[in-house]
């Protein structure tokens, strides 16, 4: 596995230049053929938003780009997000923002991640999450954030599922506490219920909410994703 | 107030005593207990729909896939993460964890 560091090698950035709207073509080792469009105003914000303008692969991988797509990047409305857009037949989309909490450190919002008609199962979504890790890491950012929609009877949504096995988190309500088993009494996040092998648990009963994925080395999310990882054998091309 | 969802099947009374009486619930906890569970779970809902509305964004419904094999792998994960870190949940929460669980203070 790669979790790209300061010295990992750097795509070729061929910046474009401030312009309203550019296409690059990435050539690197780690992102290969990926064209990134910019549309007006998103330099300037990627600009401010990182304190630095941010390498076109770098934005590339945080958008979740595998080889051989186009990432539109652009400024939604007036909220200073910088709204990263992955046009890859794979996906039927994949969508995710950048943004500052309250305090100025930055996060990442995945609004949208769907595999396109026939292409699930394949590993696509891990991949691409993978990139964004990464990418996320390089460039600072504290965690993502998405709404894991579903509930155990849903039929075609299960995000307040997977995205927990997978180990996004959010705190329990008090309602939801007091309900939990005595193997699970005590528990006050998902990781925690998770942990104590209480999967099935949640599964029944969880549902829907926000959850984050904290990227800090240590957090309990990057281990579950480290682990399960290596043991999948799956790197970052 | 309790939820309105046309999808999700709230457990009769009976249905809830009998998934208690085989260890899904706390066997202390009654059945209005189970309707405020699923109560709150709704407000979570709402509430972030409602801040999607405001603040005028698609909330969006990501998904990944999971596959057996990777239900398989995450169980031997997650049983590892419990080995290595014994449950001490109750001192191991602090102030400084809140940040990444609470999304409230986004911008």
């Amino acid at each position: 596995m790669r979790f790209i560091t300061p010295s990992s090698p750097k795509a070729i950035n061929c910046n474009p230049p401030y312009l309203s709207s550019a296409t690059v073509v990435l050539l690197s080792a780690a992102v290969k053929e990926i064209k990134v469009n910019y549309e007006k105003g998103a330099l300037e914000l990627a600009r401010q938003l990182f304190g630095r303008q941010p390498a076109d692969d770098d934005l590339a991988r945080l958008a979740g780009a595998l080889d051989g797509v186009t990432v539109n990047v652009s400024v939604k409305k007036k909220k200073g997000w910088l709204y990263l857009t992955v046009n890859d037949a794979r996906f039927e989309r994949y969508e995710t923002s950048v943004r500052k909490d309250a305090d100025g450190s930055l996060f990442a919002y995945i609004h949208h991640a769907y595999a396109a008609a026939g292409q699930s199962g394949q590993g696509h979504g891990v991949r691409a999450f993978l990139r964004q890790v990464n990418a996320a890491r390089w460039l600072g950012l504290k965690r993502f954030e998405l709404f894991a929609a579903g509930h155990p009877r849903s039929t075609n949504e299960n995000g307040y599922y997977v995205w927990a096995r997978y180990g996004f988190n959010a705190l329990l309500r008090e309602e939801e506490q007091a309900i939990l088993p005595p193997l699970l009494q005590g528990a006050t996040t998902i990781n925690q219920i998770i942990r104590r092998g209480g999967q099935k648990w949640w599964k029944r009963s969880g549902d829907a909410r926000s959850m984050n994925f904290d990227l800090a080395d240590d957090s309990e999310m990057m281990s579950v994703f480290r682990d399960y990882l290596a043991e999948k054998a799956i790197t970052e091309e | 107030m309790l939820p309105i969802d046309e999808e999700r099947t709230i457990l009769t009374p009976e249905e809830f005593r009998a998934e208690q009486t085989v260890g899904w619930f706390n066997p202390e906890s009654s059945y209005d207990d189970y309707l405020a569970m699923i109560h709150a779970q709704w407000e979570l809902r709402r509430d972030a729909e409602e801040k999607a509305r405001r603040e005028d964004y698609e909330l969006g419904a990501p998904q990944i896939e999971l596959t057996p094999e990777d239900e398989a792998i995450l169980d031997r994960v997650w049983a590892k993460r419990a080995a290595e870190k014994p449950v001490v949940e109750a001192a191991e929460k602090t102030d400084d964890e809140d940040w990444r669980l609470t999304p409230a203070r986004a911008a």
